[in-house]
């Protein structure tokens, strides 16, 4: 734990030096609420009761001791407490406060949060891609020079991120502290480490989150320049920042069941275009890639309309189906000062647009963006259920077998190779490797070596990979001997 | 109305929020809260802070209430970057009335928020930012002469909901850890709430958080009681740090010699040891004279200008000392009165249920 915060620590701090444009739904208060949803609308609750042995679940009080974080906790005083994720004074706090700390530090320093970008067309993290087009990019650069990460700096992708040994809250640092959370000795040094895992777990799913804002997924710089405030310098995602402004923390919505998803990868982006990325990058407008302007006539017809805006997307979704009716184009309307809206077939407001001087130009309102938001929020928090479920599988089981012995039982369309390692549990708490064997390939069950005659709970840990090669953690635990 | 007329409402007034500033000054946001209830002028985020807190149902005031103030430093555009928080913490007084004043001491950075708490157990609390029934934006605060109204709590409110409508700061986790038992069992689907039984249980609920000294007595109470106009500085004593069993308030009369603070220690433990640490009190203090006229077993002593007074409470298994100077309880009614008081605050906070 001590390494993993000391790798944490330099970049925490280097926070406090760094400023930038805004790139981020508001952590102190979307992400925050987003994590609270998903979280409390999960399993992880029950899975932190039964695997980790912690009764209270997501109110488990979990200590991280200053004295082995303190240049994180020079952070941490920094937060408002007000929120609930700011440990005690002895750095006590519950198992959900620290996973929603983690997804609200994952955009310290500022740099991080140029790699929350995702376009699943090209693979690829931030590029400049519309950056040509934004008006103000003098005045940009001269606002940037000087004053930490430029956009036009670019990222790697959020895909990358995750697992980049750069980033000290990726899977790396999860990995590291899920399995010491599984095997240190005592009740306390566990805690330490399954709060260190959950601070990991909560900046993750901080990226997943930024999955859900439509210019991060369509390479959209141009959508994180606009001025948010009364100061020209205060610069930002207009759309994010309604978010944090209509829903706060705790007016975020509650979380919409999302689809099942094999990986943690696919999660973001899959080949079923399935991950969030995908849904998002292909069912909404951001402000910098809406469709381009084109003439109409008086005599432009519904067809026509359909034809020359399919000419004119800057990508190819969201586009107008090709079936009158799917989406309507009122143009009588789109004439009036108010203009139209462009709405989905679930009526979620994709853009607004308006025709003055024969030509068409298209717009996303505060309120177009709000109806937005609307919808995407409980999606976004339903991917973050299914996204901690997967980080917290609860698919081992340690049991009796039919002729009576003990066994731990694995599903074998998940489970691939690995390391399943043995701890027992005295009464005092402590505990200690008592046995380690490898999993091979289809096994479906492993007969539990006799532990310690001490032993009053056995834990077990998977560390390998699953059916689709990717790296997989699990763990089980049950009080011994078998109920 | 139409849920999107709603929608466009609420925007009209959130953008007022995001563009205000222009007539800020550099280090401070413009309040997204009114000064007055009555007026329409911004409030100042650096405060005053006052007002009164009331039951909702019978519009009485509600003493004691603990009132938690945040304040939120930012650097950067765009971006915010915390670069502090500042935190004050005051408890209401006999008429509900409580005034906050951002602590002393310069903070770095551009103040951008103020968050305003009140709880007291037994109801829902209130926050200045966010309603509870609903989680939408609250618009009715204000800074100067607030109005708060505290609904009761009733048996099909959530815990999990409330934990996190309240939030965090130390004084606060600590009020409600109490919660965390219940929130826990909410969330196992095994919700404990139905009588109330388990939910009013004091000792089931201090089993993992604690009920702090500073919860016993306030500033207030101490001044109507005893008659002292000054001013005191609360916190913890310095002899030993407060723990999971043991808690303790200092009030210190500012400008004033010992004689006139008050202190409480508070000890939380299993009934046997309580019992243990009440005799300890009665054999090691000086002066000692059994009274048993608060709680279980109670205490008189004396020692030159200090006098104290213990009690036990078997049922919670708490053990309680006041002391107070003869500056501040000239008489020994008056240190009585004390502790009686920190007795039927207790009796407040955690009633018993059948166990």
């Amino acid at each position: 734990m001590k390494r993993f915060l000391t790798l944490l620590a330099p970049v925490l701090l280097a926070a406090t030096l760094l400023s930038g444009d805004a790139v981020a739904w508001e952590a102190a208060t979307t992400h925050a609420g987003l994590t609270e949803q998903s979280a409390l609308s999960s399993e992880l609750h029950k899975r932190l009761q039964e695997q980790f042995a912690n009764s209270q679940g997501l109110y488990s009080m979990l200590t991280v001791p200053k004295k082995d974080a303190p240049q994180l906790f020079e952070i941490v005083a920094r937060l408002n407490p007000t929120h609930g994720y700011v440990p005690d004074a002895s750095g006590r706090m519950s198992a959900l406060s620290w996973l929603v700390l983690g997804s609200v530090v994952a955009d310290v320093p500022a740099a991080h949060a140029l790699n929350h970008f995702f376009d699943p067309h090209t693979g690829e993290g931030l590029k400049n891609s519309t950056e040509s087009g934004f008006t103000e990019r003098t005045h940009l650069a001269a606002l940037r020079a000087g004053r930490g990460p430029s956009l036009t700096a670019g990222g790697m992708s959020a895909q990358q991120w995750w697992k980049a040994p750069e980033n000290p809250l990726g899977y790396g640092g999860f990995a590291s502290q899920f399995r010491k959370a599984v095997s240190a000795e005592t009740p306390a040094a566990r805690d330490r480490h399954l709060a260190g895992s959950l601070l990991a777990a909560g900046a993750m799913l901080h990226v997943l989150q930024d999955m859900g804002a439509p210019s991060r997924v369509r390479n959209d710089i141009a959508a994180h320049q606009q001025q948010v405030g009364s100061s020209e310098t205060d610069r930002g995602s207009r759309f994010e920042r309604i978010a944090a402004l209509s829903f706060g923390r705790l007016g975020i919505p509650r979380a919409k069941a999302a689809p099942t998803l094999e990986s943690l990868a696919d999660h973001l982006s899959n080949a079923k275009g399935t991950g969030l990325a995908d849904i998002v990058a292909n069912s909404y407008f951001s402000i910098g890639t809406l469709p381009l302007p084109f003439k109409v006539t008086r005599n432009t017809g519904s067809s026509a309309f359909r034809a020359s805006l399919a000419n004119h997307l800057r990508r190819p979704a969201p586009a107008a189906a090709s079936e009158p009716g799917s989406a309507r184009f009122d143009l009588v309307a789109a004439r009036n000062s108010e203009g139209a809206t462009w709405r989905s077939e679930d009526d979620t407001c994709l853009a607004e647009y308006r025709i003055k001087d024969a030509k068409v130009t298209w717009s996303i309102s505060d309120v177009c963006a709000l109806d937005q938001l609307e919808a995407l929020l409980p999606t976004v928090a339903g991917y973050g259920i299914s996204f901690l479920e997967t980080l917290y599988p609860a698919d081992l089981s340690i049991g009796s077998t039919v002729d009576g012995t003990a066994a731990i039982t694995f599903d074998a369309k998940r489970y691939a190779s690995g390391t399943v390692r043995f701890f027992s549990e005295g009464n005092d708490g402590k505990r200690t490797e008592f046995f380690s064997g490898e999993l091979k390939s289809g096994t479906t069950a492993m007969a539990l070596p006799t532990p310690p005659a001490s032993a009053t709970r056995i834990t077990a840990l998977f560390d390998g990979t699953d059916t689709l090669g990717k790296p997989l953690l699990a763990t089980t635990s049950t009080t011994w001997p078998l109920p | 109305m139409s849920p999107r007329t709603n929608t466009k409402l609420t925007l009209t007034v959130l953008f007022a929020m995001l563009f205000a500033g222009a007539c800020s000054t550099a280090a401070t946001r413009t309040a997204p809260f009114r000064a007055r209830p009555d007026s329409t002028e911004a409030g100042n985020l650096q405060g005053p802070f006052s007002g009164q807190v009331k039951d909702s149902a019978s519009g009485d005031p509600i003493p004691g209430a603990l009132v938690y103030a945040t304040w939120t430093y930012e650097r950067g555009d765009g971006v915010p970057q915390p670069t502090g928080a500042a935190e004050a913490i005051a408890s209401t007084d006999a008429n509900g009335r409580y005034a906050i004043v951002h602590p002393k001491g310069a903070i770095e950075g551009q103040l951008n928020a103020f968050h305003l708490v009140v709880y007291k157990k037994g109801y829902v609390a209130y926050r200045s930012d966010r309603r509870f029934a609903d989680l939408g934006p609250r618009f009715d605060f204000a800074q100067k002469h607030n109005a708060v109204t505290l609904d009761r709590w009733h048996s099909e409110h959530s815990h999990v909901r409330h934990l996190r409508y309240v939030g965090g700061g130390s004084a606060l986790a600590a009020l409600t850890a109490w919660e965390r038992a219940e929130a826990t069992a909410e969330l196992s689907g095994e919700r404990r709430t139905a009588n109330g039984q388990l939910s009013s249980d004091l000792l089931d609920s201090l089993s993992d958080g604690r009920l702090i000294a500073a919860q016993l007595l306030g500033e207030s109470e101490i001044k109507d009681i005893t008659g002292y106009e000054g001013k005191f500085e609360s916190g913890p004593l310095n002899d030993e740090a407060d723990t999971a069993n043991y808690s303790s308030q200092h009030f210190k009369a500012l400008g004033q010699p010992e004689v006139f603070d008050v202190a409480i220690r508070l000890w939380r433990l299993d009934e046997a040891k309580a019992l243990q640490q009440f005799t300890e009190l009665a054999e090691t203090l000086p002066g000692v004279t059994e009274r048993d006229d608060i709680a279980d077993k109670s205490l008189l002593a004396i020692e030159g200008d200090i006098q104290g007074y213990a009690f036990l409470d078997k049922r919670r298994s708490l053990v309680v000392l006041i002391t107070c100077g003869k500056g501040q309880c000239s008489e020994q009614s008056q240190l009585v009165t004390l502790a009686t008081k920190i007795f039927s605050n207790i009796e407040a906070v955690g009633p018993l249920g059948p166990r």
